[in-house]
């Protein structure tokens, strides 16, 4: 069984009904409108995007369901990202800034956690100017501001 | 470990021209998620919108509960708070307050309530004064809020972010000690003792994270070393600052707490939230098998609202004439006991019953009748308790298989409670302990420690009906058969077989086959008070320990 998935530039992707479910919002679609064939839009996906999100969804068919882990211990720090999710998300900022969007709406948590993660990555050891650089933030605090939050948060520039 | 990925995106990032898509709110608060607290805080500096995200409460606390995992007593004993407002303070005050009702619930035994009047309430707020006074601040060990290790503080705080800062500077303070310990080791007792100023719940973390070279600790053999001397002087300080308060008459505690402070003593893992919780869950899984409220005691399962379940329940359908007037007596009845007058004779139920007399005339006929109803009411109640209380000796002997340690009396382990918990073996007066706490949690009160001459024994009386506290020692004395019999007199020897409650009737032989000395008036005795408890275990400790040549081991 199939699905027809329709980005916003009005291309058509055939999916396994499978993978297409990995996408909770599909899923529930879904099962709101029962058997059918018609094909279902989703216009806040490019098809670029919703390309290497079906690859995701292909790649991650077989996962177990995710259990819902908001009561989960919180120690998941970034360090433990699969391989193969790694090389995913290989991808340029704009790319993965898109993915995680989609992830977002298509409510895929799983994606939205690796990216997340790899967001997460980036900023890592970076100096605030460095982390503006990366994603192209605008400064825009007021020199007082600036030194006021600098005195606010002195106490982690050491080790 | 993402070097190609981050690589690849910097180097887009310094060509792209386009502007980046913007990520909502939701998304960059996940991403926060998985940033140390470093790495937020530098976040924070970049830009005014994630400066504001960067602050959110939850994102700190839970860094805080990652990082650490003993946490002190809540405020007001803690200085996180002098610099919040009013309004933290009330929010505090009323978990604190919950929680110390729970906790009563639990603990409130009859050693307590015989000993433990200088215990102090739950703390309150230091609202006159900024700093509360001496007394506020004496800790009260009967809320585990007071151990200084639990795994989650116990309260809420608006600002998890100041006090990530706060124990993140201490936790630097201990290290630069530490440090300056493992380069000049001849002010080491200064610098331990510069440690343990910082207080033992902030310390304990970073000591143990440099043992075991967690949270990027660099692990070190010197530093270690030194870090494990400090920890243990830290906890033996810490014990002994408990026993202290407790000489004092400022601070009490029960006696299977006193017990694993002892433990603690030598063994810097044990934690007294740990002991409670391997308490809890045998409680529970009795509980299970017998509730409290089972076999139709409801009524006197609480001691304060007997009196008044027992005016509905004893004398509903026995008294025809008319429900008001009957409520009053029985109150009254029991009244007197609350006030000391000798609440088994008959002319106390007289006294009662002519101090309304001019509403309700009784006839002695009548009165007759009443007691022998009431005697009746009583031994059904008394039954039940009994009945229960030898489930809890099948459970805790035959289910749970404690036992003596007949084959190493001497083992020093016997004598500590938490490994009495977990070997199941022990000898008479941790055995005892044990079961005594046991039972409190269960809800069979009336379980009294009684020491003897080279022997330790429980002694079981039901509660007697409408008695206001736990007071489970009622003196025989005054009872002339007339009025409400007294509750029938229990023995317990968890060290020798056969692990059952004994009756006054066979303990006689007991004692003769044991060849130990006949106490001389055990109805009568007063149950051993806990100091004297305690210095019989410590006794037991030290003569184990010089009996097995073992002081290695402790």
């Amino acid at each position: 069984m199939t699905v027809i998935l329709v980005s916003s530039d009005n291309q058509d992707f055939k999916v396994d009904k499978e993978v297409a479910e990995r996408s909770i919002l599909i899923k529930n679609m879904l099962e709101d409108v029962g058997e059918s064939d018609s094909p279902i839009p989703l216009p806040n996906v490019t098809s670029a995007v919703l390309t290497k999100v079906i690859e995701y969804c292909e790649h991650h068919r077989n996962d177990p369901v995710q259990v819902p882990e908001e009561t989960d211990d919180p120690r998941k720090r970034s360090n433990d990202i699969e391989e193969w999710d790694m090389k995913f998300m290989q991808v340029d900022q704009e790319m993965l800034f898109e993915i995680i969007l989609a992830a977002n709406y298509l409510d895929i948590k799983p994606l939205l956690d690796v990216g997340c993660k790899t967001v997460a990555n980036i900023i890592k050891g970076k100096t605030p100017e460095e982390i503006r650089k990366a994603f192209n933030i605008v400064n825009d605090f007021t020199p007082e501001e600036e030194a006021q939050i600098k005195k606010e948060n002195e106490w982690a520039e050491d080790r | 470990m993402t070097e190609p990925a981050t690589a690849a995106i910097t180097a887009a990032s310094l060509t792209a021209t386009t502007t980046l898509p913007v990520l909502p709110d939701d998304c960059i608060y996940e991403v926060f998620q998985h940033l140390s607290a470093k790495d937020l805080a530098n976040a924070s500096k970049t830009c005014r919108a994630w400066n504001k995200l960067s602050e959110k409460n939850s994102l700190w606390q839970q860094l805080c509960l990652e990082r650490w995992r003993t946490w002190p007593p809540p405020p007001p004993f803690s200085s996180y708070y002098d610099d919040h407002d009013q309004h933290q303070h009330h929010g505090i005050h009323r978990s604190l307050n919950g929680m110390s009702l729970h906790n009563n619930n639990n603990n409130n035994n009859s050693q307590d309530d015989y000993y433990s009047n200088t215990r102090i309430g739950s703390p309150t707020t230091s609202s006159s004064s900024k700093y509360p006074s001496p007394l506020e601040i004496l800790p009260d060990m009967h809320q585990p809020s007071q151990w200084y290790s639990t795994s989650r503080p116990p309260y809420e705080l608006d600002s998890w972010k100041e006090v990530f800062r706060e124990r993140y500077e201490k936790d630097h303070i201990v290290r630069m000690l530490l440090d300056e310990m493992v380069e000049d080791s001849r002010n080491r007792m200064r610098h331990m003792d510069g440690i343990a100023g910082i207080g033992m719940a902030h310390a304990r973390d970073v000591l143990e994270n440099i043992i075991h070279g967690r949270n990027g600790e660099a692990k070190d053999l010197s530093r270690t070393y030194y870090a494990q001397k400090t920890l243990k002087r830290l906890q033996r300080g810490w014990v002994l600052d408990q026993w202290r308060g407790y000489r004092s008459g400022h601070q009490s505690f029960p006696v299977w707490q006193g017990c694993g402070l002892m433990a603690m003593f030598s063994d810097q893992t044990m934690e007294l939230t740990d002991l409670d919780r391997q308490f809890q869950e045998l409680a529970d899984e009795f509980l299970a098998v017998s509730p409290i409220h089972g076999r139709g005691s409801a009524s006197v399962a609480l001691g304060s609202t007997g009196s008044l379940a027992y005016g509905e329940d004893g004398l509903d359908g026995s008294d025809s004439r008319s429900a008001t007037t009957t409520v009053p007596t029985v109150y009254v009845g029991s009244n007197n006991y609350q006030t000391g007058i000798d609440r088994y004779s008959p002319g106390s139920l007289l006294d009662s019953s002519s101090s309304s007399s001019g509403r309700w005339p009784m006839s002695s006929d009548r009165m007759h009748e009443r007691v022998d109803e009431t005697n009746e009411h009583y031994q059904r109640h008394y039954d039940a308790q009994v009945d229960r209380m030898k489930d809890l000796v099948r459970f805790f002997t035959r289910e749970k298989g404690f036992k003596g340690n007949t084959e190493n009396y001497y083992d020093p382990f016997n004598s500590f409670i938490d490994k009495v918990l977990t070997r199941k073996v022990g000898i008479p007066i941790s055995l005892c302990i044990v079961f005594a706490e046991l039972a409190e949690r269960v809800g069979i009160h009336g379980v009294e420690l009684m020491g003897f001459p080279q022997h330790f024994m429980l002694r079981y009386r039901p509660l007697v009906l409408g008695a206001g506290g736990h007071h489970g020692s009622p003196l025989l004395g005054g009872h002339d058969g007339a009025g409400p019999p007294a509750p029938p007199t229990y023995f317990l020897d968890l060290f020798h077989p056969p692990h059952r409650l004994l009756s006054m009737d066979e303990y006689e032989d007991y004692f003769a086959s044991l060849n130990i000395p006949r106490p001389m008036n055990i109805y009568r005795d007063l149950p051993t008070p806990p100091l004297e408890i305690f210095l019989r275990c410590l006794r037991n400790i030290i003569l184990a320990v010089e009996q097995t040549g073992g002081a290695g081991r402790i």
